[in-house]
């Protein structure tokens, strides 16, 4: 892979992909890197390098994070910063119609397919079929997900909801 | 961002513009060092690749310096000239298949004439039987000194001896 197409894809895709992995793993940093460098290192270049990163991003951190709490199980505690998922609108810029802390909230509330349905849709900007690829459903059903993801997110950031999920996220 | 599929109602693609609104984070992934470990891995597979012809090249001369040894050291060709005596096959003696003994009781009557050929008295009794003494082949006359030379039962004796033994030499036709 050419190096400026990778210089490309890694301006495009890193925040939204660390966005995606931190839905399972807590420093996602070291999922998205080795991702980038498995694509540059492939011998035959995927047809859909961002589908393909975030497929890839996606089996990565899961593994990371069982380790990770497998580490936490006999490990102390320690209480460590969340960092923030979403940028934090300095004064004068313009203001989101949505607050960026709510947001995390209230994504942080959902179950985790939708969580995931929904980052890789709004920020990583993948289809339905692509995320039906990815996360093993149908795209039909990936939409259905999508949709009661959506009625809970309007639920909780002040609108009431149809749906409840009793799933929360993995620590 | 494509949706394929029908968009749900004004809140939701409401709802859907404000959180694509939200810019994630700015990543925290040294972008110098994946270039660096992306080139660094493309050129570890190049490597690898290198090294795989080159094995397989060196293989490949090994084979060929061996073979080349081969033939550089072979030893000269002899022609050996020896006489071999071939045997002419024996051909496989029949089997003998034994049948197994039955007692079977012993022929009321034999049949005479089966018996012609056993010894040469016997064909001689029975051309005589068949044929009468006309079947008897003619005998020779004796000479007169032999055979007042000799007695006369063995002069007889002498005559029927020479007789059958003629008959026997020439095989007459019965």
């Amino acid at each position: 892979m050419e190096s400026e197409t990778l210089g490309r894809l890694i301006d495009q895709h890193a925040a939204a992909l660390e966005l995606f992995a931190r839905q399972w793993v807590d420093q996602p940093e070291d999922v998205v890197q080795e991702a980038f460098v498995r694509l540059a290192g492939l011998p035959i270049q995927p047809s859909n390098p961002r589908a393909w990163l975030f497929r890839t991003v996606r089996n990565g951190a899961i593994n990371a994070g069982v380790k990770q709490r497998r580490r936490r199980r006999y490990e102390t505690e320690v209480a460590t910063p969340v960092s923030a998922w979403f940028e934090i609108k300095s004064l004068g810029q313009k203001e989101a119609a949505v607050d960026a802390e709510s947001a995390q909230a209230a994504l942080a509330a959902l179950s985790p397919d939708q969580r995931e349905i929904i980052v890789a849709h709004i920020w990583g900007g993948l289809t339905f079929d692509e995320i039906a690829q990815m996360a093993g459903h149908s795209a039909s059903t990936a939409h259905r997900i999508y949709q009661a993801g959506l009625t809970c997110l309007r639920e909780r950031l002040g609108v009431p909801c149809r749906t409840n999920s009793s799933r929360t996220i993995p620590k | 961002m494509s949706n394929e599929f029908v968009p749900h109602d004004s809140e939701m693609n409401e709802l859907e513009t404000a959180l694509g609104a939200l810019v994630p984070a700015n990543s925290q992934i040294d972008r110098d060092r994946v270039m660096f470990l992306a080139g660094e891995a493309s050129f570890r597979r190049l490597v690898v690749q290198r090294r795989w012809w080159m094995a397989i090249a060196a293989s490949l001369g090994v084979v060929a310096l061996g073979e080349a040894g081969v033939l550089a050291f072979r030893p000269p060709v002899r022609i050996v000239e020896k006489v071999v005596v071939r045997e002419n096959p024996v051909a496989p003696t029949p089997v003998q298949v034994v049948a197994p003994r039955t007692e079977t009781p012993p022929p009321a009557r034999v049949d005479f004439a089966l018996s012609l050929d056993r010894t040469a008295y016997e064909r001689l009794a029975g051309q005589v039987l068949r044929y009468g003494l006309d079947g008897l082949p003619t005998s020779p006359v004796p000479r007169a000194s032999d055979v007042d030379s000799m007695p006369a039962h063995v002069s007889r004796l002498q005559l029927l001896h020479d007789e059958l033994r003629n008959a026997l030499q020439d095989g007459d036709a019965l």
